[in-house]
């Protein structure tokens, strides 16, 4: 089931009732039915590894524990769940993407190896599960976590429907406390999630979807003009993260009807005023997964300076790897771990111009700084978009040397589609809330709730269903 | 009370906001200047839907599909002075109801809606073009989504909400029930309308009364009140210039070759005659023609078959064909519509050789 659609408005009503009206053991056990009937409704089949993968990491837990100090056994079924766990990914994610380039290896040798692809359908959200799983076992593990015995809080962690599909990936750590105690309806947390919610369609059903056709549109031509693809890749940046964000907020929204509590997923990433801080704000949940259940065992920052830059570059890749099994999203991968390598290096050794007392001075350094940073990441977007290696390196060439005349209502299309998010963020900025709206004057309020809501109804797409992020 | 309140003062602009949409959309729903903002082809639906509404109690109406609405109306002219000695065929009334791209099912419960306002009529003249019975043409909805992408939104505006969710059973009424349920709220029901008012108006055009689609809708309107529900498509519509003969046969021969090893699939025509019957309804099945070549093909073939082995079944029913069934290429604007020579042609042929007959038509117990 998706959000953006009317299985889903004849769903969530029914889910809230229910669940408000019952004692805490039957929420947690009625949440559970309700996400795995919300996981089943896309393709029941793959229910089975759903719980599968809960079943192998609830078992894993509590062996872990019950041979903590036995570090063999320990490790054992830390390993026994990190097989089952990759074994499954590996298989549905990337089984074609290894076969297709063994066999064009062998081929380099005058090899031709008669190995068959597979029709393999990527089973919904696999990735996002499979990390919020493994997360788990990983945390009892190192002794950071006790596992849970009760099997129903446990599949809830793994299948909780809000977050199931798309993220943010929940830290056990941090979300397991909230389903084992009782939640209370907090009227603030409902308004907050109800923002939340409108501002989710907001940005999913009439920015990215809308957007979304003039990226199309310019990546149908088969050789468009410099000015077209830069328009495409501003225009892609804000379709990924209102598409990706947009579900994020959703899913924090209906959390919060709920009484819970997720992670921020992305924090304003347009603001970014280098790398390192954007990578901060964009995908959190995924890349601080990487920071600490890779980079940190891989060393952190306690080897030698080289080491952390392979290393960095290292989880970059992996990250691309997780985007999808292709070539472009590891060049894409790569080319922000060197970016983000690159500026550590440079760091120390940039120009301070000082003068950030006078606003002016400070304002207009950080507004060369955000847009230098949001350029260097717009342009990543032609791997993150492009469906073959050709492709970016035509789009590249054109990009940079054959950028032709400028269109203009193009650009401005793409500006009218982001203008409200762009002031709503702003504000957000500003005030370092992301609720600063609910301090704004009434009027002003009113006017920006029905802008979005008739953005939604009247001008939304409703054509295109699906959330990009549910591919990975 | 008290907690509702309470929240109020917790989150006013909420509940405004809710106030205010409540409010506009029951404005939306009874302001009748948002029907002629909608696009043609929603307008015209709205239109022969208001026509069929009211109480017009039509001697005999038409229901078919785009081709068939090329034939125009006729007015009764029983009371006119002049007309005193007229002949029988001029007392009675016809209503062209075809409505392009709606499909072979929606019939049956146009006609319960017809009926609900007016007078039985005399006979129903089914024209739907013989396409209609290709059999993807008749696949449940849910099934195929792309068939219910083209008579979507004829559908969803000729028939309100629990009609439409009633006409179907099972996973196809789940089905239509979500692509109905949004139509309920009239800023979704209008909002191509809308959305052309908010983003490609100027400020003047609006003051001016020039809103989205309304002079062109009001036209429409005139001339369907003129033509008696007639409004051939092939000269309405701006069909593109520098349309060959040579690239008119090319679509015919691509449409016989599509169809030439189908089966037609005739079962709501039988489940609508079964219907009829049961009114005490004649039904005239009419062939339009068509370009030449397609009513020779092996798909027409079959299907003119079923209309005369139909037609031999029920006692009521009557297989009308015009003088010839096709007409050469320079009479169709695009292979399908008729041209202003064509619409000239296929009008003169009715009136000679298809309505006396039909206006002859009644009910045999």
């Amino acid at each position: 089931m998706i959000f953006n659609s009317i299985d889903f408005l004849f769903f969530i009503p029914l889910v809230i009732l229910i669940y408000w009206f019952s004692n805490h053991k039957l929420q947690n056990l009625f949440l559970l039915f309700a996400s795995l009937f919300f996981y089943g409704f896309w393709d029941w089949r793959f229910l089975g590894l759903l719980i599968l993968s809960s079943v192998v990491d609830y078992t894993a837990g509590i062996q872990i524990e019950k041979n903590f100090e036995n570090a063999k056994r320990k490790k054992f079924f830390l390993i026994f769940s990190l097989v089952s766990n990759l074994g499954i990914l590996g298989f549905f994610k990337y089984f074609n993407f290894f076969i297709e380039n063994a066999t064009q290896f062998f081929q380099i040798f005058g090899l031709h190896p008669s190995i068959q692809t597979l029709q393999i359908i990527l089973p919904l959200g696999i990735s996002f599960y499979t990390f919020q799983t493994l997360s788990y076992t990983i945390d009892v593990y190192r002794g950071e976590l006790k596992p849970v015995r009760n099997f129903t809080d446990f599949a809830l962690y793994v299948s909780f429907f809000p977050q199931l599909v798309a993220g943010p990936i929940e830290r056990a750590t941090r979300l397991l406390p909230q389903i084992q105690s009782a939640r209370k309806w907090n009227f603030t947390q409902v308004q907050e999630g109800s923002f939340l919610i409108l501002l989710g369609y907001f940005k999913k059903v009439f920015v990215a979807d809308n957007i979304g056709d003039i990226v199309n549109s310019i990546y149908a031509l088969d050789d468009p003009s410099g000015a077209k693809i830069f328009i495409a890749l501003l225009a892609f940046f804000f379709q990924i993260y209102c598409d990706f964000s947009g579900y994020s907020d959703i899913a924090r929204g209906l959390s919060k009807w709920m009484g819970f509590e997720l992670m921020r997923n992305f924090n304003l990433p347009f603001f970014s005023v280098n790398v390192i801080d954007l990578w901060k704000r964009w995908h959190i949940s995924l890349m601080s997964w990487f920071r600490d259940y890779v980079y940190i065992p891989l060393g952190g920052n306690k080897v030698s300076i080289a080491r952390q830059h392979v290393n960095n570059i290292f989880i970059f890749f992996v990250s691309g790897l997780w985007h999808g099994a292709s070539w472009t999203f590891i060049i894409w991968g790569v080319y922000n771990g060197l970016l983000t390598s690159i500026y550590r290096m440079l760091q120390p050794i940039l120009p301070k111009f000082g003068g950030d007392d006078n606003p002016w001075i400070y304002w207009s350094k950080y507004t060369i700084k955000a847009s230098f940073t949001f350029l260097l990441f717009v342009y990543s977007g032609i791997w993150f978009r492009g469906t073959s290696l050709e492709q970016g390196l035509h789009f590249t060439n054109n990009l940079f040397l054959h950028f032709g005349t400028w269109d203009q209502s193009l650009f401005m299309k793409v500006v009218r589609l982001v203008a409200l998010l762009l002031i709503i963020e702003f504000s957000q900025f500003r005030k370092n809330d992301e609720f600063s709206i609910f301090r704004w004057k009434i009027a002003y309020r009113v006017l920006l709730y029905l802008s979005m809501f008739y953005a939604i109804l009247i001008m939304g797409n409703f054509n295109k269903n699906e959330f990009i992020y549910f591919v990975f | 009370m008290n907690l509702f309140i309470s929240y109020f003062k917790k989150s006013p602009a909420f509940f405004i906001s809710v106030a205010i949409i409540v409010l506009l959309e029951g404005i939306m729903y009874f302001a009748p200047i948002l029907e002629y903002m909608d696009p043609t082809g929603v307008y015209y639906t709205s239109l022969k839907r208001d026509i069929a509404e009211s109480e017009n109690n039509f001697d005999y109406i038409m229901l078919g599909d785009s081709r068939s609405l090329s034939i125009k109306g006729r007015k009764s002219n029983l009371n006119s002075q002049e007309n005193a000695n007229s002949i029988a065929q001029d007392q009675y009334s016809l209503y062209n109801f075809s409505l392009p791209a709606a499909g072979t099912r929606y019939i049956q419960h146009f006609i319960d809606k017809y009926l609900a306002h007016n007078k039985k009529p005399r006979g129903i003249i089914y024209a739907l073009d013989i396409e209609q019975f290709r059999p993807g043409q008749s696949a449940a909805f849910n099934v195929d989504p792309k068939i219910w992408s083209i008579f979507k939104h004829r559908l969803l505006n000729l028939f309100t909400f629990t009609e439409n969710v009633s006409q179907y059973k099972g996973k196809e009424q789940y089905f239509i029930l979500k692509e109905a349920l949004p139509y309920t709220i009239p800023s979704v029901r209008h909002r191509e309308g809308l959305d052309k008012l908010i983003t490609g108006m100027r400020p003047k055009d609006i003051q001016n009364g020039d809103l989205p689609y309304l002079r062109s809708n009001q036209r429409l309107e005139k001339l369907t009140k003129e033509t008696y529900g007639q409004v051939n498509l092939g000269t309405y519509l701006e069909i593109p210039s520098g349309i060959t003969l040579d690239m008119i046969q090319e679509i015919v021969d691509g449409s016989i070759e599509a169809q030439n090893s189908e089966t037609p699939n005739m079962e709501n025509l039988v489940s609508f005659l079964e219907y009829a019957s049961q009114k005490k309804i004649p039904v005239i099945i009419l062939e339009v023609p068509h370009a030449d070549g397609l009513p020779q093909s092996a798909f027409y073939t079959k299907v003119r078959l079923e209309y005369k082995k139909i037609a031999e079944q029920y006692s009521n029913v009557y297989f009308q064909a015009f003088p010839s069934n096709s007409y050469s290429l320079d009479y169709f604007a695009e292979g399908i519509h008729f041209n202003g020579k064509g619409e000239i042609r296929v009008n003169e042929e009715f009136e000679k050789f298809i309505w006396p007959n039909i206006s002859k038509v009644i009910w045999k117990d």
